[in-house]
């Protein structure tokens, strides 16, 4: 049997959205619903920032063997635009209310890449079996997105976050 | 999609035919087995093979998404029906989000999967709904993998294409 495993945007240490085939929209309210309300307003002066994102992966169909080697990472180039940056750590299993204050402890999203990817499973450790069916695995990955001043008007393109892992 | 939706693994050893797990020391074949139409079949064999494994790579878009079509918009309109061929591909959610970047989002008084609807006829210059490059994002690929001596093959789930690299490389995309 292959696994499915899915990328949820989480409300909670075990609950949260299936994002898998969705859009993980940064917004100033703590929800996972993609719409045009609470919009990310360019400041004055100084920056802003949104509320903060959760995502984990889980298992909705367990593999034949197991799953290891769980990494996140983005193709290196921020494409959100002058002004737009976005920060991201590992928060291991710990959960915390999401916020919408600097993030403490991040690290350049675009620096998470390939070569050198974001660890998804260094506190809740693989690899993960049959036995995990129908849990989340793997660590809680926290997003945030900061607008400048220096922003330009209008909505962003969008750019994509990798979660891989190997499977056996 | 699953990894065996598009393949299913054997490997020979000793008259022995290997269908889980991930050592292949001592097989003396290793075969993926197409099941979809079109696709090829490969096999290895006549190498000392060590392991085997698939990677997955599931994407998330984050801060936005472009959908495949235009909307085009007529000056006066209040409403932007969406073409019947692209419901199914599209979820509302998305059809939210093009909207928000087309109009000044307290005008947008309804969207569902047929149309958008603004609040009164919108009298901002003509312009086409969404006029960004889209940026296509494949939501999830697999590869399987089989580590021989000397080299190691990589096998794309999706369409079939094989690549090989060094014994210890790890391909991500």
């Amino acid at each position: 049997m292959a696994a499915q495993i899915e990328i949820h945007e989480m409300s909670a240490l075990d609950a949260g959205t299936d994002k898998t085939s969705g859009t993980v929209r940064f917004k100033d309210a703590d929800n996972a619903t993609v719409d045009l309300n609470n919009p990310l307003v360019i400041p004055d002066a100084g920056s802003i920032y949104s509320y903060t994102k959760k995502l984990r992966a889980y298992m909705e169909a367990p593999p034949d063997t197991q799953i290891d080697n769980m990494r996140w990472y983005t193709d290196g180039a921020n494409g959100f635009g002058t002004g737009v940056t976005a920060t991201a750590k590992n928060l291991g299993v710990t959960w915390g209310a999401n916020y919408k204050t600097l993030m403490s402890g991040g690290s350049d999203l675009f620096g998470y890449v390939v070569g050198a990817p974001l660890d998804g499973d260094g506190t809740d450790t693989g690899p993960f079996d049959s036995g995990d069916d129908d849990t989340y695995i793997g660590d809680l990955i926290e997003l945030q997105m900061a607008v400048a001043s220096t922003a330009a008007h209008g909505s962003l393109s969008a750019e994509t976050l990798t979660l891989a892992y190997d499977e056996i | 999609m699953t990894l065996a939706d598009h393949y299913k693994w054997e490997a020979e050893k000793d008259g022995e035919i290997i269908t889980k797990g991930g050592d292949l020391s001592g097989c003396q074949r290793f075969s993926l087995i197409p099941q979809k139409a079109g696709l090829p079949r490969v096999d290895i064999c006549g190498v000392d093979m060590v392991k085997r494994f698939a990677r997955r790579f599931a994407k998330v878009p984050l801060g936005g998404t472009k959908l495949p079509v235009k909307l085009p918009w007529v000056q006066g309109a209040d409403r932007i029906a969406t073409p019947s061929d692209m419901r199914a591909h599209i979820a509302v959610g998305n059809l939210i989000a093009r909207a928000g970047r087309t109009f000044p989002w307290h005008i947008v008084k309804e969207i569902t999967e047929a149309e958008i609807i603004l609040g009164a006829p919108y009298t901002g210059p003509t312009k086409e709904a969404e006029t960004r490059l889209h940026k296509p994002v494949n939501p999830e690929e697999f590869y399987h993998c089989v580590v021989c001596k000397g080299f190691r093959l990589y096998c794309n789930a999706q369409n079939g294409h094989v690549m090989t690299t060094p014994q210890d490389y790890e391909l991500y995309v």
